[in-house]
């Protein structure tokens, strides 16, 4: 019950969201009602890579692979491949609890029709992305806030379409709850509620609300891993105005983290020991 | 004649510092690179070897970013270091496969298999990074390859 009204209530936000962003729309097509999609599901499945260069810098990687639902099955998740998802990054360390990571970012994005030869098979979208995360404890729960920037050159897979470049802004709140130990540590079994916003721009763009996404991911810790997963909510604006839709996406990811500070062991030049 | 006896006492100095990248070093890259006469960029994913003092072999793999279609490059390349420490300049000669794939023609495709001719540096930032500006012709594409990457000293 109380999942249904948080549904609700972000669906209705994100809906007077979208008309105080651009009255303009509002007022030319005198939107007063709400059209939703049926649902449609993806799966998305992700590596994560973090590896300590040095005391003030990161690696930083994640590999994704999403499928989404077939065009005759809205339930079945994982029907069509839709995106093979790769972003690298250097984060700098600015103060314990605040950093920096910027870097490119590849995709793949695979046809959404792969009988209808109108669609090339895939088409790569190349973006640019910085992010700044400020890590704050509350009590026994870890909390992040994340504001990522993305600065996007993405096509329709049609045959000759031609690039279109956006700037997307996000948000993204998200605590992690330790389950059985008092704080975030090895071997901990967590909970993480999170709450993303999206917004997007660019001469193309007509609503500058992009999406909201829920995710209540479910992991564990275990040395240099960090295993979690779960379920995905999303909703926001069509290109049609006045028309929503929304996403289920079960989630599950892989993280691993290695600190290779003290593991770089140079390579001496044989005349220059000393015995 | 002044200009030849400054390149002379300028690469004696640099040689003279060249007591070398040692054999068994490894570093990995990332790199963005221009295709100056396709007018196209990409991105590159680069490992480095040090079979011998001084000398790395060097495989890289690129995906290009054309407007339509694809285009990616697989480079071998030996690289000579003549200077060592902060700043390290190399002169580099290899082989460079170039594929290009076209939308508007299915099943269209160029291949170039080329001679890659070049130089470019590194400069050392930290003892685990530095960034590397480099310059390279290829042959048969017949294209100028500018790249700016970031390196990592593994060793």
């Amino acid at each position: 019950m109380l999942l249904k009204n948080l549904c609700r209530g972000i669906k209705v936000l994100v809906f007077l969201m979208s008309i105080s962003i651009n009255p303009s729309i509002a007022q030319e097509t005198a939107i007063t009602e709400r059209t939703n999609l049926a649902p449609t599901t993806e799966s998305w499945n992700g590596f994560y890579l973090k590896l300590r260069l040095s005391d003030k810098w990161f690696w930083y990687q994640e590999n994704h692979y999403r499928r989404k639902n077939s065009i005759d099955n809205r339930s079945d998740f994982v029907g069509r491949i839709s995106q093979v998802y790769n972003r690298f990054g250097l984060t700098y360390l600015i103060a314990d609890n605040f950093e920096v990571t910027f870097g490119p970012t590849l995709v793949w994005n695979f046809t959404p029709d792969p009988e209808n030869p109108e669609f090339v098979n895939s088409t790569l979208e190349p973006r640019f992305w910085h992010q700044w995360l400020l890590t704050q404890n509350v009590g026994r729960v870890k909390v992040l806030h994340q504001f990522r920037f993305e600065h996007r050159y993405k096509r329709s897979n049609l045959i000759g379409a031609d690039y279109l470049y956006t700037n997307r802004y996000r948000y993204k709140i998200t605590a992690y709850i330790p389950l059985n130990k008092p704080r975030m540590e090895n071997k901990t079994l967590f909970l993480a509620p999170s709450n993303e916003i999206f917004f997007e721009t660019g001469n193309h763009i007509l609503n500058i609300l992009e999406e909201n996404r829920v995710y209540t991911a479910i992991g564990y810790t275990h040395n240099n891993f960090m295993f979690f997963g779960g379920h995905m909510w999303t909703y926001g604006p069509t290109s049609t105005p006045g028309t929503f839709r929304n996403r289920h996406i079960i989630r599950l990811n892989l993280m691993y983290t290695l600190d290779l500070r003290n593991k770089r062991r140079p390579v001496i030049k044989a005349t220059d020991l000393k015995f | 004649m002044m200009k030849v006896v400054l390149f002379f006492l300028v690469f004696t100095g640099f040689t003279n510092l060249a007591s070398a990248q040692y054999k068994g070093q490894q570093r990995i890259y990332y790199a963005n690179e221009y295709a100056i006469n396709a007018g196209f960029f990409g991105m590159n994913f680069t490992g480095e070897y040090f079979a011998f003092d001084n000398v790395s072999i060097v495989p890289s793999y690129s995906i290009f970013l054309p407007k339509k279609g694809k285009a990616s490059g697989v480079d071998v390349n030996i690289r000579y270091y003549f200077t060592e420490e902060k700043l390290q300049f190399y002169g580099l000669a290899g082989y460079g496969y170039y594929t290009r794939k076209f939308e508007a023609i299915p099943n269209e495709r160029l291949n170039f298999n080329s001679i890659n001719i070049g130089a470019g540096g590194i400069i050392k930032l930290s003892d685990e990074l530095g960034i590397n500006p480099e310059i390279r012709y290829q042959t048969d594409r017949n294209d100028f390859l500018l790249k700016l990457g970031v390196v990592y000293f593994i060793n």
